[in-house]
């Protein structure tokens, strides 16, 4: 007797998305049936009793030999491809990090005299950590009773 | 505004106090960027370290000052519309500027220098007349930093035809945290920096839990105990000008291209370091009192804000308890 395809299996719950996995197992939304997850190699094969399996071909040396070529070339013009992009994403890197950060963080020549170059540095800050403050607050605990030692005034 | 004190004293630079000098410390001062430099430093380090900040401050003038012809900010405005290579310093300062800008939503603005020449800023301060009596002429928007273009590879760098930057503050604010780690680095653990009002401690001098240091209301001046970072004041006290019958100063909005209509005669903050006690100070300024303060508060910085009328606001962190009248 045909099965009537709206007659669900109700051992499985409904998934309402394709193939959805479930508990390691594939169920079909459709029918709710579970579809045993088969892999290729464990498919039965189809062999009778006294066939022997055939013996690859050999390839041939010239054959071969093109193939080796090929590949070789196609090696030579991934690894092209792969050092270019490498080298975009370095420089794109380098430029992100000039653009956005940078420090009047000073240096001092190999001399050991005292220059005032400053140079960029990834540890400061871009636009949205520009203001930050690191917290606390920059103040002493006590009123002083010391006479003032510099001041602030209209810039 | 009391108009008649602004046309009394339009440029002197304000009188200093009676600071002390802490124990094992000694003051150094020389004149840089258009203003005093002010420093105190370990006693045997004093001269090794006056040396190290007169020479950085002298290098970065020659760099960024728009006063002198030959500096390569003068350079770089003088060919706006073709890439010029920049040095390290000058592309750094640039770089920060832009930074800034950007996390200002362009409320601070380098690129304004047109604007404040036609405001009548057209020579260093001490140079400019208190009065003048030419045109007023409309300020024009800005913004235009936005089409700057930088090349941070070649360090090279494209002005739009049209704009001219101006680092002023920023510059000073840089210099002041770059001789801090310049000092740093040649071993020195204590020092304070005062270039002009914007100013950044080093450690604590000996037998000092703090640097007490003066902030400026109308009138009226109070000390505050400064741990570490930085402090800068942004206001109309000082540099200011008549044009006319109009008061001109410095501090331009870039919305308009005009000196900023604010409600405020200074603010003062208090950062980590001085390029952003800097910036943030003249950013709360020209936004005003209410904008001003919800913008020092989101970012947690502390402030004091004078009103016009000489009263006075606060944004915490700031040490309301802690200031003592001088």
């Amino acid at each position: 007797m045909e099965k009537n395809p709206y007659q669900y299996d109700t051992t499985v719950q409904w998934i309402p998305q394709q193939n959805q996995l479930y508990e390691g197992r594939y169920v079909t939304p459709h029918t709710g049936q579970l579809r045993p997850q088969v892999l290729q190699n464990e498919r039965p094969q189809a062999r009778s009793g006294n066939q022997k399996p055939r013996p690859p071909e050999k390839m041939p040396k010239a054959r071969a030999l093109a193939l080796a070529h090929t590949f070789k070339k196609w090696l030579a013009v991934a690894a092209l491809i792969s050092f270019g992009t490498f080298s975009g994403l370095v420089a794109f890197h380098q430029a992100s990090i000039t653009t956005s950060s940078q420090t009047s963080q000073t240096n001092k020549t190999s001399s050991g005299s005292s220059q005032a170059t400053p140079t960029t540095s990834s540890s400061s800050q871009n636009s949205s950590s520009f203001l930050n403050q690191q917290g606390g607050n920059n103040f002493g605990s006590s009123s002083s009773s010391q006479t003032p030692v510099s001041g602030t005034h209209t810039s | 505004m009391d108009q008649a004190a602004l046309r009394k004293h339009p440029s002197a630079e304000p009188t200093p106090p009676d600071y002390s000098i802490p124990n094992g410390m000694r003051r150094e001062e020389f004149r840089a960027m258009g203003t005093t430099i002010s420093l105190l430093l370990p006693e045997s380090q004093a001269a090794q370290g006056a040396r190290i900040v007169r020479s950085l401050f002298s290098e970065w003038e020659q760099v960024l000052s728009r006063f002198l012809p030959n500096s390569e900010l003068s350079q770089l405005n003088a060919r706006a519309g073709t890439p010029v290579a920049v040095s390290d310093l000058l592309y750094a300062v640039l770089a920060t500027a832009l930074t800034a800008a950007q996390a200002t939503q362009g409320v601070y603005d380098p690129a304004l220098l047109d604007q404040l020449v036609r405001a009548g800023y057209d020579r260093t301060f001490d140079d400019l007349p208190a009065v003048r009596f030419d045109p007023i002429i409309p300020g024009e928007p800005g913004g235009r930093w936005r089409s700057i273009k930088v090349d941070p590879i070649r360090r090279r760098v494209t002005l739009p035809v049209g704009i001219k930057l101006d680092f002023g503050g920023i510059a000073k604010g840089m210099a002041v945290d770059a001789a801090l780690e310049q000092l740093r680095q040649n071993g020195i653990r204590t020092a304070l920096v005062n270039a002009g009002g914007d100013l950044a401690v080093l450690g604590l001098s000996p037998d000092a839990e703090q640097w007490p240091i003066t902030v400026p209301g109308q009138g009226q001046s109070w000390t505050i105990p400064l741990h570490h970072g930085a402090v800068a004041t942004s206001g109309i006290a000082r540099r200011h000008w008549w044009q006319g019958n109009t008061l001109q100063h410095h501090l331009l909005d870039p919305r308009t291209g005009l000196p900023a209509q604010s409600d405020l005669w200074s603010v003062t903050v208090v950062a980590d370091r001085c390029v952003q006690a800097e910036v943030t100070a003249k950013v709360a300024f020209i936004l005003g009192s209410k904008q001003g303060a919800e913008f020092l508060r989101r970012h947690h910085i502390a402030g004091l804000l004078v009103h016009e009328d000489g009263t006075w606001q606060i944004v915490e962190p700031w040490p309301v308890h802690l200031m003592k009248e001088v």
